[in-house]
This record gives structure tokens, C-alpha cells and sequence, in this order.
């Protein structure tokens, strides 16, 4: 009986943790992407022309990079979280999911402009 | 009207919020919304589109998971478990996505459209006895302990249920998953029916755990995206901006209806998209073939 209430607590401990780092890390990504907006606006169109990078363009590639690595973020924090309870089965079976990320995107790295065939 | 310039920024990023919104009532994510805007209102190209589109279904997913998760109608540890599905799926997806021509992939979107809301129509009917009748356990669900409880948002009565056919939910996560990567969606549109059906789950924690998942499964293939230089900043961060206020007022309106309605909303979407998905697989070959 106590076993149950103690894992209840300890999911509801790590679902406050998720939601913050979702919360508060899509809150930053979206900071970043509003600040490129903004900057972008006062540059105007002059900047279109120029080949260079902006500040604006900075701003916003750091926040979509942000957002897109958030949810492996979150899995890094889950997979941390079983093993650290030593539930060792789900650990492996974030790590595994988190694995799958990563092959895809080196998959991605290695031949960029191919769809693999 | 060019991409950047500050009219561009604001029509996108109003039609974002919309969009956000109703995928955030909905369980599901955006993209189904942004891609057929973008490419249709704003002339994008479609590869553009689906980049950005995945960026604003990465940010769909982040607010209205946060929320839904502290309302505690998410199932982390199913999801987990179906995230091997939908990633693996969305891999999949990927190398497959050179393959198809993409009238077929709108035909094939369209099929499946309607088979979801032809499932959720027969569901509408029986909601009654699922509630009552008690599910069959399954082993795996009863191993891996991720039969759980919510509490009923609008009675805030504690709500205890179990998984059924993990297996089955398993093979249809990985459906989704490449589905979502070869169309550009999120694919809660197919997540939602495949919980509610395969693993009996109550709906409410169908669409929170499902919202939960897509920011995963789209994580994969934005990668990829982003690497190959698809997602272009100034049509990703508006896009982005204005789904993610709109997720979180979508969450808001979840709460308050009820079951029922929700179902009956999410019919009359599947129907309207299928609708439109058929559209564009007959007049793809002839107009937008010049691309």
C-alpha cells in the first residue's frame, strides 16, 4: 500500500518537472523568436537585400533550434529520472527512444540533401 | 507580399494562433491547419511549409502538454512506451518520403481521415458501455504498471482505468509515426482514434498523452529538416509564435466541455479535412505539378 502511494508521488514529482521544462522552455524559445520578430521589424526591408546574417536572424535560429531540441530534452530528463527511481526497464526504454533521435538526426547530418535513397 | 516583410510576419503568425487554438481543443497538433494555409493562402512551397509546420507543432506540443500535464491527464509512462513506436515510425517515414508522389500521399491522408471519424462516430454511440464495462487487462499493460487514474476535470472525481492491447497501440503508434514525418503533420488526428479504440483509453487522456508524444515524434524529423535547410527562420517563427499562444488557449477550452462535444468536434474537423485532402490529391497533378 505504501509501495503504491510512494510511486504515485514519485510520477506526480516528475510530471511537475516535465511541465516545467516544457512550460518554461517553450516560454524561452518563444523570448528568442520574439526578440528576432522585433529586431527583424527595425531592420526593415534593407536587410533583405544584404547577404549577411542579422542579429534578427541570430535571435530567431536560437529560438527554433530550442524548440526543436526541447522534447529531447525532455526524454534526456525522463530517461535521467527512471534510472535515478532505478526503474531500470522504463530508463531503457527512454534511452532507446532517445537513441532513435539521435540516429535519425545523424542520418540526416551524413547525407543532408537526400531522402536516403 | 514577400517571406520577412512585416505584413507577412502578422498575417502568418494571426493565422497560426487560429490554428493552434483549435489543434489544442482538438488533442491534435496544428500542422494539419498550417501546411494547406501556408501552401494555399501564402504560395510557400510545400517542403518549406512542412518545416515550419513541424516547428509549430513542436510548440503546440510544449504548451499544451505543460498544461495538460498539470491538470495530471497525461500517462507518461504509456507514452514513453508508445514514443518507441511513433519515432521508429517517423525514421521510417523519412527514407520512405522520396518515394511516394505527393497526390498519393493526400489520397492516402484523406482514406485515412475518414476512417478516424467513421471510428469516432461508432465510438459516440457506444460511449456509454466503455465506461462501464470493465476492460480487458492486458499482461503487458499489468507488467510495465501503466494502468492509471485521472481526476475528471469537470466533476474532479478520481477516474480509475487500465490499458488494453499494447501490442496493437504499439504497430498503430508506429503508423502514425510515419505517417506524421511523410505528411509534415503531427498526427494526433490519428493518435487520438488509435488510443481511444485500441487501448480503451478515456478520451481526455487520450489527447493529453497524445499531445504529449508529438513533440517527440516531430522532434525527429524537424532535425532532419533542419539540417537539410527546409525550416526557413522567417516563416517557422511566426508560424511558431502564434501556434504556441494559440496551443495554450486550445487547453484552456478543453477543460471546460465535455467529452461528448469534443467527439462531435472532432468529427465534423475529419470530415471538413478529408474533404479537402481530396481535393488537393485530384487537382495536385495538374496545378501545383509546376512547382
Amino acid at each position: 500500500m505504501s509501495q503504491e502511494s510512494d510511486n504515485r508521488q514519485h510520477l506526480v514529482r516528475m510530471e511537475g518537472m516535465l511541465a516545467g521544462l516544457l512550460r518554461y522552455g517553450a516560454l524561452i524559445a518563444s523570448g528568442w523568436i520574439a526578440l528576432g520578430i522585433v529586431l527583424d521589424l527595425f531592420d526593415g526591408p534593407a536587410s533583405v537585400s544584404q547577404n549577411s546574417v542579422t542579429l534578427a536572424d541570430r535571435c530567431l535560429s536560437i529560438g527554433i533550434i530550442l524548440l526543436i531540441a526541447l522534447p529531447v530534452l525532455r526524454v534526456a530528463l525522463t530517461t535521467a529520472v527512471f534510472a535515478f527511481e532505478r526503474d531500470y526497464v522504463f530508463a531503457a526504454i527512454s534511452g532507446a527512444v532517445l537513441l532513435i533521435i539521435a540516429l535519425g538526426f545523424v542520418l540526416g547530418v551524413i547525407d543532408p540533401n537526400h531522402a536516403f535513397l | 507580399m514577400h517571406i520577412g516583410s512585416p505584413e507577412f510576419s502578422v498575417l502568418v503568425g494571426l493565422t497560426s494562433l487560429a490554428a493552434g487554438t483549435l489543434g489544442g481543443m482538438l488533442g491534435m497538433a496544428s500542422g494539419i491547419f498550417i501546411v494547406p494555409a501556408l501552401t494555399l493562402l501564402f504560395g510557400l512551397d510545400i517542403r518549406h511549409a512542412v518545416g515550419a509546420s513541424l516547428v509549430s507543432v513542436i510548440g503546440c506540443s510544449c504548451g499544451s502538454a505543460a498544461s495538460a500535464m498539470e491538470n495530471r491527464l497525461t500517462n507518461v509512462r504509456l507514452a514513453i512506451l508508445l514514443e518507441i513506436g511513433t519515432t521508429l515510425g517517423a525514421l521510417t517515414g523519412v527514407v520512405l518520403s522520396g518515394v511516394f508522389p505527393s497526390s498519393s500521399l493526400y489520397l492516402l491522408f484523406a482514406v485515412i481521415l475518414l476512417i478516424s471519424a467513421h471510428q469516432m462516430f461508432q465510438k459516440r454511440t457506444g460511449a456509454e458501455a466503455t465506461v462501464n464495462v470493465a476492460v480487458q487487462p492486458d499482461r503487458w499493460a499489468t507488467a510495465l504498471r501503466l494502468n492509471s487514474s485521472y481526476p475528471e476535470p469537470i466533476t474532479q472525481q478520481e477516474v480509475v482505468y487500465s490499458v488494453s492491447r499494447v501490442w496493437l497501440g504499439l504497430i498503430l503508434m508506429y503508423a502514425a509515426g510515419a505517417v506524421s514525418s511523410l505528411l509534415g503533420i503531427g498526427s494526433g488526428v490519428l493518435k487520438v482514434p488509435a488510443m481511444d479504440s485500441a487501448l480503451r483509453l478515456p478520451i481526455k487522456v487520450a489527447s493529453a498523452t497524445s499531445n504529449f508524444m508529438i513533440g517527440v515524434t516531430a522532434a525527429a524529423s524537424a532535425g532532419i529538416y533542419y539540417v537539410r535547410g527546409d525550416i526557413l527562420a522567417k516563416v517557422a517563427a511566426p508560424v511558431a509564435l502564434g501556434s504556441i499562444a494559440g496551443a495554450y488557449l486550445g487547453t484552456k477550452i478543453l477543460m471546460r466541455t465535455s467529452n461528448e462535444k469534443i467527439r462531435l468536434l472532432f468529427i465534423v474537423v475529419l470530415l471538413g479535412l478529408a474533404a479537402k485532402m481530396f481535393l488537393a490529391a485530384f487537382q495536385g497533378d495538374g496545378s501545383a505539378g509546376g512547382i
